[in-house]
This record gives structure tokens, C-alpha cells and sequence, in this order.
């Protein structure tokens, strides 16, 4: 019987499979140190571990991360994370000006129509005299 | 109890349910860094880190995304890149301030070397009968050509090879796409034949 050593060496095709059995055989014979392994696993044991709660903030901000984060099945999480600059300009420009004046609503020009349409009167009566002058 | 309800018994701060997860979950882990770094006090330090993680990062852990082993060994391989990218950086550091690497400081081989010491350390512990001789002769072998791999190429082999993973599995540990792994296999088999080959010749 060959071993996988001298397959190795015989012929090409043979590499792999020689290669992967002995890899196979260095797997399955690789042993532990039992004295070790017993030492490590105390000392994983009886490591100090911290308290497990966490402050909420944090918690929050995993979560929201996680859930904001790229998924293959849920790619409209990340189109709505992209809108949200966006949409939270639109929440906060609805409630505050930030010093910028804004055209007076609707209801308070509708108070003065009254006193626009005198002054407008006026325009429209002197732009006929001028109108009748030149055509005389 | 499954590893999904252990692992939310550990979210909740249950250290029963911890334990149970080291025990059954650390001689895996424990191999593996063994085998990536070639054992020592850092590959203790290693493995306890990553169980240490798993506690504080337990809620992480997204059971249809990975198997718990997976997550585990991810962890674990991460933590062995960061080791070793440290050591090739304390090595820079002192040739740049010496010109020379200091005198029991860490060196550009001493990885090659921990896994060398590993390999010698574990053919003295072996029994000597003629065929037993010749078998392990072939695994001094492959363990030697595997020190004088990439990081990556090894991670590549073990994981495949050693630690029983799908190479899906071991392109999600390594965090690379399963061609590159793919690739990572094909060449580390090339340079182990090489090696092996080389060794035979040695020999003969």
C-alpha cells in the first residue's frame, strides 16, 4: 500500500487526493494536551466577567445600527437610512425659521385686499387719464 | 437546550449557560489558535479573549446569519490576525531603532518558530514503532511546510482541512469571498506540495 508521501511524489493527478488524506490523517492525529486544555478551560471559567446590562443608549444605537445596516433581503432599510437627512430636514424646517423671514400666510394678506385694491384703483384710474390725454 | 436559548440565557447575564457554551465550544477554538499561532501563553490569551467577547457581545449574534461556531471562530481569527499584525509591527519598530531586531524580542520568524517548537514538542510525545516513526515523520512534515505558509493560506487549510468547515463557512470566518478562499487553498496546496516534495528529496 502506498503511503500519502510516496503518492505525492509518484504522479500528478494523485497530489490532491494524497495531499487531502494526509491532511485528513495530520487532522485526526493531531493531539491535546490534556493538562493544558484543563488549565485553560479553569481559566476561561473562572475569568471575572463584567455585568452583562448595558447603558440604554448604547443599546439603542447597536440596534439601530443593526437594523439601518445593508441586509440582501431588506434593501429599503438602507433607502429609507439615505431619506432620513432628509426627512428630519423637513420635521425640523416645519417648527423652526432659524432667523429666516417667511412670506406672511395666506389669512393675513387676505386682511388687506381691501386697501390693495384702493391702491390699485388709483393706478388704473390714472393710467386711463394718461391713456385718453395722448390719444386727444 | 439549543445554542439559540443559551446564548439569550447569556444575553440576560445566565453564567450557567455561558459555562456550558465554553465547554462545549473552547477545545475547538483552542485548536485552532493553537494551530494559527502555534500555542503558548498568547494562544491561551487568545482563546479566553474570545470567550470573554462572547459574553459581552452575545446579543450581537444573529443565528440565521452564522452557526455559533462560525461566529465564535471568526472571533477567535480576528483576534490572531490583530496578534500577529502586532508582532510584525514590534518588529519594524526595533529594526528601525536598531537597524538589528533586539536581543529576545519578538522576530519576523518567531511565528514559523512557535509553530516549529509546536511541531518538535509534539514528535517527541509520540510512540516508535517503525510504521509510527514513518507516519509521523509525514506529519512533521505537513506541519512544517504548513508553518512556512501565509497567515491566510493557513487560516485557509485549517479551517477547511482541520476544523471541519464548508468553504463558505471559512470565507465567512476569514471575511473574503469564496473564490479568494478558493484561491488561498489552491496556492497553499501548491506551496505545501512544494515543501513536502523538497522535504522527500531531503530525505532521499
Amino acid at each position: 500500500m502506498k503511503t500519502p508521501k510516496q503518492s505525492i511524489a509518484d504522479s500528478p493527478e494523485s497530489h490532491d487526493f494524497a495531499l487531502d488524506a494526509l491532511l485528513e490523517r495530520a487532522a485526526l492525529a493531531d493531539p491535546i494536551d490534556a493538562q493544558a486544555y484543563a488549565r485553560l478551560e479553569a481559566r476561561v471559567l473562572s475569568q471575572s466577567l463584567p455585568p452583562q446590562s448595558r447603558p440604554f443608549v448604547d443599546t439603542l444605537i447597536d440596534s439601530l445600527i443593526e437594523w439601518f445596516a445593508p441586509h440582501p433581503q431588506l434593501r429599503w432599510r438602507s433607502v429609507m437610512a439615505a431619506t432620513c437627512p432628509i426627512l428630519l430636514g423637513i420635521v425640523i424646517g416645519n417648527f423652526y425659521h432659524f432667523g429666516v423671514a417667511t412670506p406672511e400666510p395666506y389669512d393675513a394678506l387676505a386682511n388687506s385686499w381691501d386697501d390693495e385694491f384702493a391702491m390699485l384703483s388709483y393706478t388704473e384710474v390714472t393710467t386711463l387719464e394718461l391713456d385718453s390725454g395722448a390719444s386727444l | 437546550m439549543s445554542e439559540e436559548e443559551l446564548m439569550a440565557a447569556v444575553i440576560r447575564g445566565d453564567q450557567l449557560a455561558y459555562q456550558t457554551l465554553v465547554r462545549a465550544h473552547l477545545p475547538a477554538i483552542n485548536r485552532y489558535t493553537q494551530r494559527l499561532l502555534g500555542g503558548g501563553r498568547d494562544t491561551e490569551d487568545i482563546a479566553q479573549e474570545t470567550f470573554l467577547r462572547l459574553w459581552t457581545t452575545a446579543a450581537r449574534w444573529d443565528p440565521d446569519k452564522a452557526k455559533l461556531s462560525t461566529w465564535l471562530h471568526r472571533i477567535a481569527h480576528n483576534l490572531c490576525i490583530d496578534f500577529l499584525r502586532k508582532q510584525k509591527r514590534v518588529v519594524l519598530t526595533a529594526s528601525f531603532d536598531e537597524n538589528n531586531p533586539i536581543e529576545g524580542e519578538i522576530t519576523p520568524s518567531s511565528n514559523v518558530g512557535a509553530l516549529r517548537s509546536a511541531i518538535v514538542e509534539r514528535s517527541e510525545q509520540q510512540p516508535t514503532s517503525a510504521d509510527n516513526i514513518e507516519q509521523e515523520e509525514e506529519l512533521n512534515a505537513l506541519h512544517s511546510a504548513l508553518a512556512t505558509l501565509s497567515e491566510a493560506q493557513r487560516s485557509a487549510i485549517l479551517l477547511c482541512h482541520f476544523q471541519g468547515f464548508s468553504n463558505k463557512e471559512a470565507a465567512a470566518i476569514m471575511n473574503v469571498s469564496v473564490q479568494a478562499l478558493e484561491s488561498l487553498i489552491a496556492r497553499a496546496k501548491r506551496g505545501l506540495r512544494v515543501q513536502l516534495e523538497a522535504t522527500r528529496n531531503e530525505d532521499t
